[in-house]
């Protein structure tokens, strides 16, 4: 059934100067461990930096899926909650692309001089549930940038453990 | 009132040329009633980003869009896995004269975002009049352009 929880833990993964490179990527993704269900509160990519703004509409996708793609580690934060830091998932950002045309679930597309957010109602906030087959989600450019830049990326996220 | 599952319907990087279907939701069995809790449609997309305001309206109507592409309705929330009792289509012909609900037009470049509050969410029912509800451009856009988008629903009943 769907509705709000009240969750263990609000969570935020944030990471600067991500260098996106002219293939498709992974800018961010977070999983869900045993026993844990992850709820996306919110995702921010913040637009290409620089003092000649990039004048190029890229497409983004979130995708849900069974296995984490890689990347560079990100530390989970508290925002709110008891515990300090999150021991029941893993975040990280710059990946090889994790989804694809069967697992993509939200296409969407951004001016990269604006940036991205996704922020979703809480009734219809995405859910991935621990060592199920779907306990990865995350955010791709499944499109190639025409070229490099930089960026920052968010993700908020609240746990609702077993 | 509690929904038995959240569904969202997204396409990505899909041309558009012409005026007609940019995505609907077909009530298709029943019993069953359809809420829209949000529908967008992203900037064009590419390295020459379009300059032009593009109109576009929310339609309900009584007969399924023809000739539209079929889409996959996903989970958000909820115990279900895929809405069956749902259809998403995208592109295509409208079926029947719309009832355009509302009226709107974005700058391309900017791209449209249709997120009503809850107590005016959008409703349809299964075998009623008006089982039908979609996103539709009244006016063909100037030049084709590739668009991403999707909507998002929850069904009842």
């Amino acid at each position: 059934m769907t509705g709000r929880q009240r969750y263990s833990g609000v969570y935020v993964a944030s990471a600067n100067a991500q260098s996106v490179p002219t293939s498709a990527v992974c800018l961010i993704w977070a999983q869900a461990l045993t026993n844990t269900q992850l709820e996306i509160i919110r995702c921010v990519v913040g637009p290409a930096e620089g003092v000649a703004p990039v004048d190029e509409v890229l497409p983004i996708a979130m995708w849900i899926t069974s296995a984490g793609p890689g990347g560079s580690i990100i530390v989970e934060l508290k925002l709110q909650g008891e515990d300090d830091a999150s021991n029941n998932s893993i975040t990280r950002s710059l990946g090889d692309p994790g989804g694809g045309a069967s697992t993509y679930v939200w296409y969407d597309a951004y001016h990269l001089a604006k940036g991205w957010v996704f922020e979703p109602e809480p009734e219809e906030r995405p859910r991935v549930r621990g060592s199920t087959g779907n306990d990865v989600i995350g955010f791709d450019l499944p499109v190639n940038p025409q070229s490099a830049f930089t960026c920052s990326v968010s993700l908020v996220y609240g746990e609702i453990e077993a | 009132m509690r929904p038995n599952g959240v569904y969202v319907a997204s396409f990505g990087s899909i041309a558009y040329s012409t005026a007609g279907t940019i995505i609907e939701i077909q009530a298709s069995t029943g019993p069953l009633m359809v809420e829209v809790w949000r529908a967008w449609i992203g900037p064009a997309e590419g390295t020459d980003p379009v300059d032009e305001v593009q109109e576009i309206a929310l339609y309900v109507n009584d007969a399924a869009t023809t000739s539209g592409t079929a889409m996959s309705e996903n989970e958000l929330q909820g115990s279900a896995d895929a809405a069956a009792t749902a259809v998403a289509v995208r592109g295509g012909t409208i079926g029947a004269t719309p009832t355009n609900l509302i009226f709107d037009a974005f700058h391309t470049q900017n791209g449209w975002l249709y997120l009503p509050a809850p107590e005016e969410r959008p409703r349809i029912h299964q075998a009623a009049t008006d089982d039908n509800i979609g996103l539709q451009f009244p006016v063909a856009p100037d030049q084709s352009m590739t668009f991403s988008g999707g909507i998002v629903w929850a069904e009842y009943g």
